[in-house]
């Protein structure tokens, strides 16, 4: 989350948008975005439909709850880039950026994580992360 | 209808259709919000 907002205006500047989406409700998003200082819109699909309807559903945890993935899509609905995890590690931010850059005309995901950003990284990156935000939260 | 019968949309996929509220109670739809261009989606995990 964090790190697509770093990347945020590089995003904007390659005409393209960003959205979150998870089955957390409106206030426990908004603090979220407070938190993390989020210039980027939450959804929040405390019904779990469109989690489902995506093939993102892990209903393995606490009810249910999304996988870490990552999709672009553009403005005739069509998939452009989809990057889905069982982890709590994603595609790095910058990978996707570099696709949009590219005019969206290949498609890197897998390649690019398995070339570029050796499993290690991302399991250091994520473990950073939950250290940094208190990503996964106990209790609640 | 089970969930798991449901798979990732692929690319050239059309993407499933939906409206859901933004963490400000506002409706957004997914015809609004990639009108204007291609639009990253983030699944995040949440904190249940």
């Amino acid at each position: 989350m964090a790190e697509y907002r770093d990347l945020y205006d590089e995003i904007q500047k390659e005409g393209a948008g960003l959205t979150a989406l998870s089955i957390d409700p409106p206030d426990r998003s908004e603090a979220v975005r407070r938190q993390l200082d989020l210039p980027y819109m939450i959804l929040c699909d405390t019904q779990r439909v469109v989690v489902r309807e995506w093939g993102v559903f892990n209903q393995e945890e606490k009810g249910g709850i999304a996988k870490p993935a990552v999709f672009v899509v553009a403005p005739d609905h069509r998939v452009k880039f989809q990057s889905v995890d069982q982890t709590a590690t994603r595609v790095p931010a910058r990978a996707v950026l570099d696709f949009l850059r590219t005019g969206m005309s290949s498609h890197p995901a897998e390649p690019v994580r398995k070339s570029s950003f050796p499993s290690v990284s991302n399991f250091w990156r994520a473990t950073l992360n939950s250290v940094r935000y208190g990503v996964r939260s106990t209790g609640k | 209808m089970s969930p798991e019968t449901h798979t990732p949309p692929r690319i050239g996929d059309i993407a499933p259709d939906f409206e859901l509220p933004d963490s400000q109670g506002v409706p957004q739809k997914l015809a609004d919000l990639v009108a204007a261009g291609p639009r990253i989606f983030i699944f995040y995990r949440g904190h249940w």
